[in-house]
């Protein structure tokens, strides 16, 4: 029952005139990831890298998994700057900028919330999970863009640095049995669940959006206009920043077991995340700058160029949100369903409901089939919850 | 860096350099020359000189009164010119007559005074020049001042880039007032006595060509770019002070939710029995 990845707020960037293709790539490999991933995880309990156990706490994750829910909250805020960018230039007022992003925050809070009951049923429905981080990444970051950009990446680095403490202060590993979050329904453990403890709390995770929101005016040129500043983007001193976060997430790790309590979080592993360590922020965002970086140099040019990738990544890109949910329901509710009538115990399947070849061909295919399903449903108009987000909240 | 007319000290040769001969056009007496001079702006001033003897009767005007006289070739010759932005003025000045546009010239008078004459041509011609790239300038100031205004009122948008833009244009508001500074002696100059031949030509020419009127419109046109772009800036540079307050201030409210988050933190973990 891990959400390893976010759905992104895709429709900002829908409302653009020119998408940035290298988003879409993006985006779209993590939504990729993200199946592959829970396929794997849920259905056949393989956790890659040979690595026997469970999913969850001071485990060394493998790291194509780690990088999905980081690369979806971090875009979250990329797409939230160049949409507020191009609304601005639109002209559309302030307040009508605030009332929207509030809604699509709130929107979001409240599907996450009705995710989480449906999916993974009523007693997980605080387990905070990735669509309310980003709910409340927009609203924060409602109040982040009134701040100088300075003052959002202070903000960030702030978040990241408090969050081993917190962790440690409120006893995290106590939260967790068997590498999932165990919650009791008390107003302090909800709290301390959406703060510290749960699977995607605010510290330190809400530290991608805020950065992807400060960054990407430095990463994507400015405005969601065409990409005139490519080929600035991709220069040395600019990467410098990213190179250091790796540097420093890989330092970290080097001097993990020497670095006190309050910095590790009590926890026995340098790179994690559940909880998301130090290291681990570090690394995953130095690493999704620079793919990031790298992709705004190789796609987002005034020639197109990999059409064909990026024509198939688009709509992937597009619809995520839809996909984050549809893959869910696709794959968790036939387990509990199966598991309910062949034992009446919902989770009986759960994690040994098939060999890993087969979890794996069934995202290949889930993948393949939401692809097609979503340039179908592009062009024939059919509703999607993103436009059911815009037609709401717009 | 190139010297004009206004920076020049009053002794010297006009500013105009080069004399680089031109065909001259047909149906003009062989004696004609056609010379080009460049002014002080770079742009260039194409000069005829027709020598023709002194007549005893009144001062010909310089007008259209039949096919084939030289007067109409030179009046068709300076007034073709394709760049032409003023209307050709001409003057009789006696027995002489001088044509002049914006490019071109042409004096008809006789060869003892064509060399005067072509001085103070090619003095007036430097000095409109000078102005009128001036008055350019000024325009196109003028042409921004509502768009910095706009821009210094709105405190959201911080652009580093357009401070720097802001900064330039006042610099430039300030160049083209001082060069109009610089100007307003040759616009204004007064009459000399006992008056010569290339003072009077001078004097009419500006009267003709309106230097006083443009070099005061231009000069109000300067300081109004002038002042909006100092007050634009100043604004800016105000925005940039408040704007590093703002900061500062947002710095500190995070620093408060997060101690305050903190304390939340510590307040629930010592309620929970976990």
């Amino acid at each position: 029952m891990i959400p390893a990845a976010a759905p992104v707020c895709s429709a900002p960037v829908a409302a653009a005139p020119a998408r940035q293709a290298s988003i879409d790539v993006l985006r779209a490999v993590a939504i990729a990831l993200m199946v592959v991933v829970h396929f794997a995880e849920n259905l056949a309990g393989w956790f890659g890298a040979g690595e026997s156990g469970f999913a969850g706490i001071h485990r060394t994750w493998w790291l194509p998994t780690g990088f999905g829910a980081p690369t979806f909250t971090f875009l979250t805020g990329v797409s939230y700057r160049l949409w507020l960018d191009l609304q601005r230039r639109r002209g559309r007022s302030e307040v009508a900028i605030a009332k929207g992003t509030i809604r699509r925050g709130l929107f979001l809070i409240g599907l996450g919330f009705a995710f989480n009951v449906l999916i993974w049923l009523p007693e997980d429905v605080f387990n905070w999970d990735i669509l309310t981080l980003i709910g409340c990444g927009l609203l924060t970051l409602e109040a982040a863009r009134r701040m100088p950009d300075a003052v959002v990446v202070f903000a960030a680095a702030l978040i990241v640095a408090v969050a081993p403490a917190l962790r440690a202060v409120v006893g995290y590993t106590t939260y967790w049995t068997q590498g999932y979050f165990d919650y009791e329904f008390t107003l302090a453990d909800v709290a301390l669940g959406g703060l510290v403890t749960g699977y995607f709390p605010i510290f330190p995770w809400l530290a991608y959006p805020l950065t992807g929101y400060a960054l990407a005016p430095r990463l994507m040129g400015h405005g969601a206009s065409p990409p005139d500043a490519v080929g600035q983007a991709w220069n040395w001193p600019r990467c410098l920043p990213a190179f250091g976060l790796v540097v420093a997430a890989w330092l970290a790790m080097l001097a993990w077991p020497a670095l006190p309590p309050m910095v590790t979080g009590n926890a026995t592993e340098a790179w994690t995340m559940f909880p998301a360590s130090t290291a681990y922020v570090l690394g995953t965002l130095g690493g999704v700058v620079l793919a990031l970086v790298g992709l705004h140099r190789l796609l987002d040019g005034a020639r197109p160029r990999y059409r064909g990738l990026v024509a198939w990544a688009a709509p992937l890109s597009r619809h995520s949100l839809s996909i984050y949910l549809l893959h869910h329901a696709v794959h968790v509710w036939p387990l509990w369903a199966v598991g309910m009538a062949t034992s009446g115990e919902p989770t009986a399947l759960w994690q040994v409901a098939m060999p890993i070849g087969w979890a794996l061909g069934l995202a290949a295919a889930f993948l393949v089939g939401a692809a097609v399903c979503c340039r179908w449903a592009e062009r024939r108009g059919v509703p999607t919850v993103e436009s059911l987000m815009r037609w709401i909240c717009d | 860096m190139i010297t004009t007319a206004r920076d020049r000290p009053p002794n010297q040769p006009p500013a105009a350099v080069g004399d680089n001969s031109l065909p001259v056009p047909l149906g003009l007496p062989a004696a004609a020359a056609c010379s080009t001079r460049r002014l002080s702006t770079g742009e260039t001033l194409s000069l005829l000189s027709i020598p023709q003897p002194e007549s005893d009767g009144p001062p010909p005007i310089m007008t259209p009164v039949g096919p084939g006289r030289i007067e109409d070739v030179v009046r068709g010759w300076v007034s073709g010119v394709p760049s032409a932005l003023h209307p050709t003025v001409f003057v009789p000045l006696y027995g002489c007559q001088i044509a002049w546009t914006a490019g071109r010239a042409a004096v008809i008078g006789p060869p003892e005074r064509l060399d005067q004459l072509d001085v103070a041509l090619v003095e007036f011609a430097d000095l409109e020049a000078e102005l009128r790239a001036a008055e350019r300038r000024a325009a196109t100031l003028l042409d921004t001042v509502e768009g910095d205004v706009a821009t210094s009122l709105s405190l959201e948008e911080h652009s580093p880039a357009r401070g720097t833009e802001l900064a330039g244009r006042h610099r430039e508001a300030v160049a083209v007032g001082r060069r109009l500074a610089l100007l307003a002696p040759g616009v204004h100059a007064a009459l000399i006595h006992p008056p010569t031949l290339a003072s009077q030509l001078g004097e009419r020419l500006r009267d003709r060509a309106r230097l006083v009127e443009r070099h005061e419109f231009a000069t109000q046109r300067a300081e109004l770019a002038e002042r909006v772009a100092e007050a634009c800036g100043q604004r800016a540079f105000e925005a940039g002070i408040a704007r590093r307050q703002i900061g500062l201030e947002w710095a500190i409210i995070v620093l408060l939710v997060v101690q305050t988050a903190l304390m939340v933190v510590d307040l629930l973990s010592q309620r929970t029995t976990p």
